[in-house]
């Protein structure tokens, strides 16, 4: 069996071209004078304007690959191309200039909000750290974000506090589509939510990615959420990638027993319509 | 024979700064001995603060309103400290979502096992057990939630272990005092979704074993869909349907449950478009009048928002709280 | 984003409306402050010394007597109604010194503080947030000065500056600054590593950003709290060090620099040194209970909910 490092990366439609290409990405942590590998040479491409799935448990490397891609976290090696540009060779200004092209919405949206800072202080900051929109200008570009993600004008003089899990992760997106960007990385964004507001979350997300044109890089360790949302999935055990391909074809046949015994371990559940698979469930007499 | 954990119309007031949250509105469930319950429900729905109450560790200000709970024919209502110590660890156990947390950091798994033996001993009246007694107890507890080296494992601090080993752990605890109830807070809710297969299936062989009741609480329909005989559905402080968990699963009554099952994304089968609820949960201190949930129900008529359905019987064991359930 | 220019300007909502959020939580500190009774007493000591301080030369009796009158008929009276302190060796009234002492000694913890803080807050937020060599220097130097008692260091620099309170002001302020860089430090330390910090990184802010726009007012709480139990500290401190003759000089109306001159004339004129003695015990005691108070208040981790 090839060694996943070499397996030859799935062909994308050959029209698209690639947003993103990461290649022999990898991350040494240092602790204690001893050396951790979070990511064991990872390569990846993501077709513009499609939905790259990372899956994997924790301790996988998923959340390190997708910060390094945000060079949130200096790659240890490797080298990231996005939209033609070295991306790993930029430094200062230009890095920071090149931010506004791609973003990320985090998991936890109780902590990605600064809890001393109004919803409308929290908006502003994209456009007041990246551009010279000011007054009046702003304040419509603030009202139009919050038209974006369905919520009220209301809340721009709330505290992250007083609003809900779902509520405030639509502020964190809206923070992340404030500057345009061409490529967002969701890590996790539906974890820390409860069932139903996932859904509402979800749903967004795929409106939003055909309204504004985006790609997407999402991250999770749910994998029927990525199963739903994902066209292309990368599976991740322990800082290297186990396998990837189209989700219909990795889900459908699993090529790798780790893969297969992620698949396995999700509960399943018979289905109100149809009902046509048997359950894991042992109705007990 | 009687159930061995009777809830009748329970009502809990919290009061805050903000005014008085009604945190249950009249909880009726039982659970009957050996079986399997789960309570489903999203946040705010109140089936943590409705298991902390079964144990006395609800939160400080809670005030019951109404209502009762009853455990093996004794109340559980208005104990004191002293009867609590009785009944915690010895009659009804807990365990919680997070391992790491519930354990501590500055002693060995052998040492913290060790205690909760000895604490239960003293709790049920007996004499003090001998060093090689406690450490025979201790080896039998951790080879009956199946570790298989209990020696490395009484050595070690909870840093060194695994979340599932932690896991494992503080079920270990949880069954040292012998208890007839185990009530489970969102155990597999923290841990890898392989891991989490490997303790569901441990608290079943644990079921099966022992005889134990157990009742099980989470947000996650299919972590309860694997181990539970019975469910319960909650929200916003009621519980709006309960029965087999098959049949509410394949033909779910009330709208809320509907609207859960059908925001679930499938890891087999077609992919649909996910149905999400719309609206938000409701302000318990401020609730919507009649049934809880109208506001968000596509079904909702005059009747919803005046009248709070009351819980009705549509088959065998299963039971709706909703004014159109029958439609 | 929308293309078309818009005519309208986004309605903005009353004063009320956009600060209700801001309001409620004032009410809600408010509220849970006012339920305990030494918050309440500190606030009380604190209101009626800020009064004092603000009002002294209008609500002194004889405003005239505070920078020293000399009128020897009258010195060493003791409490009565005319003078319900007593009278100075010099025959000026003392409850008008005292009332007065309240400003010097406002001033001074006012500045001490100010200067202290406002040395110690920058450098603890660099050095916690940007690690490595810059921040083992701040904290090297810093543990320098804190390993020395403060109340000698003081002493060496005001005896190399020479006395007089001004100097003494300085010292205590060299003296007091290590103090917020410790715990400015710690607070930045765990507030760089919350989400938002990190957000605000991939929107690409700068360190100054950061430092200013979320580290700072999440630090604010235990800023606040040290400071107002420092305002105590800072006027025990002059004191003392007036008490020793190294800070206030007479006839300055300095609670220390009193006591320095009344150590003389114990015990037989005792209200001398016991009154300016009791104001800044008082003084010191409503600071200190203020900041417990706000300490219970806005750390929501300290109050029992």
């Amino acid at each position: 069996m090839p060694s996943p490092a070499t397996m030859p990366l799935t062909e994308h439609s050959g029209a698209q071209d690639a947003i993103l290409c990461a290649s022999g990405l990898s991350k040494i942590f240092h602790s204690g004078g001893k050396e951790f590998l979070a990511v064991d040479n990872v390569s990846l491409t993501i077709g513009v304007g499609e939905v790259l799935g990372i899956v994997g448990e924790s301790g996988s490397g998923k959340s390190t690959v997708a910060r390094m891609v945000m060079r949130l976290i200096e790659p240890t090696s490797g080298r990231i191309v996005f939209e033609g540009e070295d991306l790993t060779a930029k430094s200062g200004e230009e890095l920071r200039r090149m931010r506004r092209h791609m973003q990320i919405v985090f998991q936890n949206p109780h902590s990605a909000l600064d809890p001393r800072h109004t919803i409308r202080s929290a908006l502003a900051e994209p456009f007041l750290i990246q551009t010279k929109v000011r007054g009046v200008e702003l304040e419509r570009r603030i009202d139009n974000l919050l038209d974006i993600v369905s919520l009220p004008k209301a809340f721009k003089y709330r505290y992250p506090h007083e609003l809900s899990g779902g509520q405030k992760q639509r502020i964190c997106i809206a923070r992340a589509v404030a500057l345009e960007p061409r490529l967002l990385v969701l890590d996790e964004p539906t974890s820390a939510l409860d069932v139903s507001v996932q859904a509402q979350i979800i749903t967004f997300l795929q409106e939003l990615r055909q309204k504004l044109n985006l790609t997407y890089l999402f991250i999770s360790h749910n994998l029927a959420v990525i199963r739903h949302i994902c066209d292309h999935v990368m599976v991740m055990n322990q800082g290297k990638v186990v396998e990837q391909g189209s989700t219909r074809a990795v889900f459908a046949s699993p090529q790798s027993d780790y893969t297969r015994q992620l698949i396995d371990s999700v509960p399943k559940l018979p289905k109100a319509k149809g009902g046509k698979i048997p359950g894991n469930v042992r109705p007990e007499s | 024979m009687t159930a061995l954990l009777r809830i009748e119309n329970y009502h809990l007031d919290i009061p805050t700064f903000d005014g008085v949250l009604r945190v249950l509105d009249g909880i009726d469930l039982t659970v009957e001995r050996g079986e399997t319950l789960g309570i489903v429900g999203e946040s705010g729905c109140g089936k943590t603060v409705l298991v902390r109450s079964i144990l006395g560790i609800g939160p400080k200000r809670a005030r019951r309103t109404k209502g009762s709970m009853t455990f093996d024919s004794m109340s559980l209502d208005d104990l004191s400290e002293a009867e609590w110590r009785k009944i915690r660890g010895v009659k009804i156990s807990m365990i919680f979502q997070d391992p790491m947390t519930y354990l501590n950091p500055l002693f060995t798994i052998g040492r913290q096992l060790s205690d909760v033996i000895a604490a239960h001993g003293r709790a049920q009246g007996r004499r003090p057990l001998t060093r090689e007694e406690r450490d025979q107890r201790c080896r039998q507890l951790l080879e009956q939630v199946q570790i298989r080296d209990p020696e490395r494992v009484e050595a070690s601090y909870p840093h060194q272990l695994s979340g599932g080993m932690r896991q494992r752990i503080l079920i270990a605890m949880a069954l040292a005092g012998e208890p007839k109830l185990l009530i489970a807070d969102e155990p597999t809710t923290a841990l890898d979704v392989t891991i989490q297969a490997q303790i569901l299936d441990l608290m079943r062989d644990l079921v099966d074993r022992l005889g134990l009741t157990v009742i099980m609480i989470s947000h996650d329909v299919g972590a309860i869909a694997a181990i539970a005989q019975r469910v319960a559905v909650m929200y916003a402080g009621v519980v709006v349907e309960q029965g087999p968990t098959h049949e509410i699963l394949a033909s779910p009554q009330h709208p809320y449950t509907q609207g859960l099952l059908a925001a679930l994304p499938d890891i087999e089968g077609e992919i649909h478009p996910l149905e999400a609820i719309p609206g938000t949960i409701p302000n318990l201190i401020h609730p919507p009048s009649g049934c809880r949930f109208h506001p968000r129900c596509s079904r909702a008529t005059e009747i919803c928002k005046r009248e709070k359905p009351e819980m009705r019987s549509i088959g065998a064991d299963h039971a709706v709280a909703c004014h159109h359930a029958a439609d | 984003m929308s293309t078309e220019p818009s005519i309208t300007l986004p309605e903005t909502p009353s004063f009320r409306e956009r600060h209700a959020s801001t309001i409620r939580q004032w009410r809600l500190y408010a509220h849970l402050f006012s339920t305990s009774f030494s918050s309440m007493l500190g606030l009380a000591l604190v209101v009626l010394f800020l009064i004092l301080a603000v009002f002294g030369p209008w609500l002194a009796p004889y405003p005239e007597d505070t920078m020293g009158a000399v009128k020897l008929s009258q010195r060493l009276l003791p409490p009565s109604l005319e003078h319900p302190f007593g009278t100075d060796e010099m025959g000026a009234d003392i409850l008008s010194r005292v009332i007065v002492g309240a400003r010097t000694s406002l001033w001074i913890g006012l500045i001490i503080t100010g200067l202290g803080a406002g040395i110690g807050v920058p450098l603890g937020l660099i050095a916690g947030y940007r690690g490595g060599f810059i921040r083992a220097a701040i904290m090297r130097v810093t543990d320098l000065f804190l390993s020395v008692p403060g109340l000698a260091l003081a002493l060496a620099i005001v005896a190399a500056l020479g006395p007089g309170i001004t100097n003494c002001i300085i010292a205590l302020a060299l003296v007091w600054w290590p103090g917020y860089v410790r715990l400015v430090e710690s607070k930045t330390l765990s507030v760089k590593e919350e989400l938002y910090v990190e957000s605000a990184l991939a929107l690409g802010a700068t360190t100054p950003w950061i430092l200013w726009r979320h580290i700072l007012p999440n630090c604010m709480t235990p800023i606040i709290v040290k400071a107002s139990m420092d305002m105590g500290m800072a006027i025990l401190s002059a004191a003392s060090l007036g008490f020793i003759g190294l800070g206030a000089k007479p006839p300055l109306p300095e609670w220390g620099a009193m006591i320095s001159v009344a150590r003389s004339y114990m015990p037989d004129w005792w209200w001398y040194s016991v009154f300016p003695g009791l104001a800044i015990f008082l003084t010191v005691l409503g600071f200190n209970l203020l900041g417990d108070g706000l300490r219970d208040v806005l750390d929501p981790r300290s109050r029992s909910r």
